[in-house]
């Protein structure tokens, strides 16, 4: 069944409906073939009803013509007549040869015994009255003659008779065909309606299974059609045309919705990265905005300090001078080089500045050696790289420190590579710490670092960005209160782009 | 949306099968209605019959039909049970013979047996004869052929049916207060040639005057009424009771026709009561005019009885050769009370 039905969904549209317009063809040629045969077969029948009467009047007639031969051959003695007579005894033999000879209970069956049995009897007196007329006994030829024909009219009347019986019967069973061949036309009638009928609703069916899939088709397209692609999908499982259609139809849905949803996608990203570009614009509107902020601060501060020095000067303090010209220079340094980068002497030189500045406000607790190769002097670096390291240095190394805090700075050549090393012999550091510091986990902040917001890792980017992977920041430490080593390696030939 | 759908295409597709299998149904019963209606049309079917062994022939003289109904109808069905067809030979056929004429027929026809009612004519006892000679065995019934090498006869004593009828005749002398019945006819058969009138006569004649003696009152009498012309024994029997002269006081009938024109032709002629009617046999309307008293009452015997009689002996001399020369068939008095008693039996 599942097989027929799949295969049935398999076929086109024009092979469903030819297929259905020949099969309820087919059922009422069928019905229409069944009512033929039956209706031929009925009047076979008819025709044959009175086959039985046809043959015995042959009898009959075949009788006669014994009776009549040997009547004529006892007129004329004639050979004609004689051979007359043979013919026909034998042509009446062969007819009796078809009548029944056993004893039954159907009344025709036995009137035909009996006529048979008769009708031998009186061949048998006929073929005497022959023989004696032969003999020219004209006596006993007269007498069998005269029984002869007595027995021939008894069975004419028994052939008659049964003849009438026959007749009875066949006008019964003509009446029996007529009462069938009647019902036969009401039925044949009744039939073909119903199947017409049946024809007509498994059409009406059958076209209406094949057309839902359409009307499905069709108020999906509406929905398509205003703009609604959210429909589930058009199921036909038939494999005909409409199958066909709304299989691509389905595809084609998916597809725009595909579409859309791409354009979607992209135009979301794409506001995205407008609503981005907006809010980095504002951002650096803003920044810019604090950076002319943070501008003012430092000038008003190193011209004052710069007042400082010439009072300092006029008065002939030359330790206040030297400690605000000093300050004086660092905040200018910081002002001058906010963004660029510098040569490695200016670095140093703010480290010195630096470090003088501490001195004076801890009165000399930095004892802060260096050692430098001069020929190094002029390489350019990020601005604002060894400042903070040497910060980091005095805030987590040697603040606190009971015993005289050291700082040490080295810069030297290592083959192709400039290595510079700030050293302390403070608190030192342990691997763990290294490895959280080196890999961000841990932010400097700068409220409690005291610094000027530019920490160790902000140094570290900034060497990559410069150098891209040129440059390396190490820290070295044996352990607590082992003293801590940065060493940074940059490339001798480094890139001088601005950072 | 979809859930929706494949329910609908499954009803859709539910309800295409079941009309398909409905049309198929249809069809189905279509052929089976084609079928029964040649098959029970009466012409597909082919006629059943039985054989038999043997063919027996039931010649009657074509009076008291219904009595050789009774005779043939247990004939019949006692020669099936032996596996013999009995026919009641020339019956269907378009001419009407004569008793001899079928007998003559049924010779020439070889049947195995005959069956036929036989009289004293030389012609009867011609064809049994001729008959026995081509090697057909004869039973006559009811009426014998003496003179005939016939095998057997199956009948009543005709003698007794006299002594019978005598009994009750003085019986109704006995019951007339004024004993004046004085004339009894015995209506015969101007056409019969056997004895078995003249036997029933004799007995009753022999049996009143051994009780009332010989020079009795009572005369009894004999009519012979004319059987040659068909409807003439009618005729006979109404000219009696139109006779006032000639209508007797009891009338004897020896057979069923007589009795039915007696018992019509008193009713019709107002002469029940005046005239006591002895019928024959137990016919239902010969049983209804002795149950009302217009028939005095009726010597029947067993027909049943008798054609089966017929057809043993018949198949008895087929198998060994020999039967019985003569095989009595009882006979009995039917009153009004036992006429009664039988129609509610019916």
């Amino acid at each position: 069944m599942k097989t027929v039905s799949r295969k049935l969904n398999n076929l086109t549209l024009q092979q469903k409906l030819t297929l259905l317009f020949a099969l309820t063809t087919a059922i009422v040629l069928l019905v229409n073939l069944c009512i033929y045969v039956v209706i031929n077969y009925m009047t076979g029948r008819v025709e044959q009803v009175y086959v039985s009467n046809v043959s015995l009047n042959d009898l009959g007639d075949a009788l006669d013509d014994v009776q009549e031969s040997m009547e004529d051959y006892l007129n004329t003695k004639s050979t004609e007549a004689l051979e007359s007579y043979y013919r026909s005894d034998q042509a009446y033999r062969d007819l009796l040869a078809e009548l029944n000879t056993q004893a039954t209970d159907n009344p025709i069956l036995l009137a035909q015994k009996n006529i048979r049995n008769l009708s031998f009897s009186y061949l048998d007196t006929a073929s005497e009255v022959v023989q004696a007329k032969r003999n020219r006994n004209a006596e006993l030829y007269g007498t069998l003659y005269e029984e002869a024909a007595a027995l021939c009219d008894e069975i004419h009347t028994y052939v008659y008779s049964l003849n009438n019986e026959q007749f009875k019967a066949n006008a019964d069973t003509y009446q029996t065909l007529r009462r069938s061949l009647q019902g036969m036309e009401l039925f044949s009638l009744v039939v073909l309606i119903v199947v017409i009928l049946g024809s007509t609703v498994v059409i009406l069916v059958t076209t209406r299974s094949a057309i839902a899939p359409l009307h499905q088709l069709a108020k999906s397209a509406n929905e398509v059609a205003k703009g609604n692609f959210d429909i589930q999908k058009v199921e036909v499982h038939s494999a005909d045309e409409v199958g066909i259609v709304a299989g691509a139809f389905n595809q084609m849905v998916v597809s725009i919705r595909d579409y859309i949803e791409q354009l979607r996608e992209t135009m979301e990203h794409e506001t995205e990265m407008m609503e981005r570009e907006l809010m980095m614009q504002s951002h650096l509107k803003d920044a810019q905005l604090k950076y002319y902020q943070a501008q003012i601060n430092p000038h008003f501060l190193f011209n004052t300090l710069n007042a400082g020095v010439q009072l300092a000067m006029m008065e002939g303090a030359e330790r206040t001078e030297c400690f605000l010209e000093n300050t004086a220079e660092f905040f200018r340094y910081n002002v001058r080089m906010n963004g660029k980068d510098a040569a490695l002497a200016d670095e140093i030189r703010l480290v010195d500045n630096y470090v003088y500045i501490l001195n004076v406000r801890f009165s000399g607790e930095i004892l802060f050696q260096k050692e430098i190769d001069e020929s190094l002097l002029d390489v350019r670096v990020p601005s604002m790289i060894l400042q903070p390291i040497v910060e980091n240095s005095v805030n987590y190394g040697i603040r606190g420190l009971d015993r005289e805090g050291r700082i040490e700075l080295d810069v030297y050549q290592e083959g192709n590579s400039i290595c510079v090393s700030i050293w302390d012999n403070g608190n030192g550091m342990e691997e763990a710490r290294i490895r959280e510091v080196l890999e961000g986990d841990i932010q400097s902040d700068p409220a409690t670092s005291g610094s000027n917001g530019v920490g160790l890792r902000n140094v570290m980017e900034r060497l990559q960005l410069y150098y891209k992977e040129g440059a390396k920041l190490e820290i070295l430490s044996e352990g607590k209160d082992k003293g801590t080593e940065i060493l940074i390696t940059i490339p001798k030939e480094g890139s001088a782009c601005t950072v | 949306m979809a859930v929706r759908y494949s329910a609908l295409r499954w009803e859709i597709m539910k309800k295409r099968w079941i009309s398909l299998f409905a049309l198929f149904t249809l069809l189905v019963l279509s052929g089976c209605g084609f079928a029964w209606t040649i098959f029970h049309s009466g012409i597909g079917e082919s006629e059943t019959w039985e054989t038999y062994e043997r063919h027996y022939a039931l010649i009657t003289d074509g009076t008291d039909s219904e009595l050789w109904d009774r005779i043939y109808e247990s004939a019949l069905l006692e020669g099936k049970e032996r596996g013999i067809y009995v026919e009641r030979f020339g019956e269907s056929l378009a001419v009407s013979y004569t008793r001899n004429q079928i007998l003559d027929l049924a010779i020439r026809a070889s049947v195995d047996g005959i069956i036929t009612t036989g009289d004293e004519d030389e012609e009867t006892i011609a064809l049994i004869d001729e008959a026995v000679d081509a090697g057909i065995p004869v039973v006559t019934v009811l009426q014998d052929s003496t003179g005939s090498r016939r095998q057997c006869f199956v009948g009543c004593s005709n003698y007794s049916i006299g002594q019978e009828y005598a009994r009750q005749i003085l019986d109704m002398i006995e019951e007339s207060e004024d004993s004046d019945i004085r004339d009894v006819m015995v209506l015969l058969d101007a056409d019969a040639q056997d004895a078995s009138q003249n036997l029933i006569l004799l007995a009753i004649r022999e049996t009143l005057e051994e009780s009332l003696g010989a020079d009795a009152a009572v005369v009894v009498e004999s009519t012979a009424i004319d059987n040659s012309r068909d409807f003439s024994p009618e005729e006979s029997i109404r000219d009696i009771f139109l006779s006032t002269e000639e209508l007797p006081d009891i009338l004897v009938c020896l057979n069923e026709v007589y009795t039915r024109c007696a018992y019509q032709a008193a009713v019709d002629y107002n002469k029940v009561g005046e005239v006591e009617i002895l019928g024959y046999y137990d016919s239902d309307v010969i049983l209804e005019a002795v149950s009302k008293e217009i028939v005095a009452s009726t010597i029947t015997f067993d027909a049943e009885q008798m054609g089966a009689l017929c057809v043993q002996a018949l198949d008895e001399y087929d198998e060994t050769g020999y039967t019985n020369n003569y095989l009595a068939v009882d006979i009995r008095l039917i009153g009004s009370a036992q006429a009664e008693m039988l129609l509610s039996e019916e």
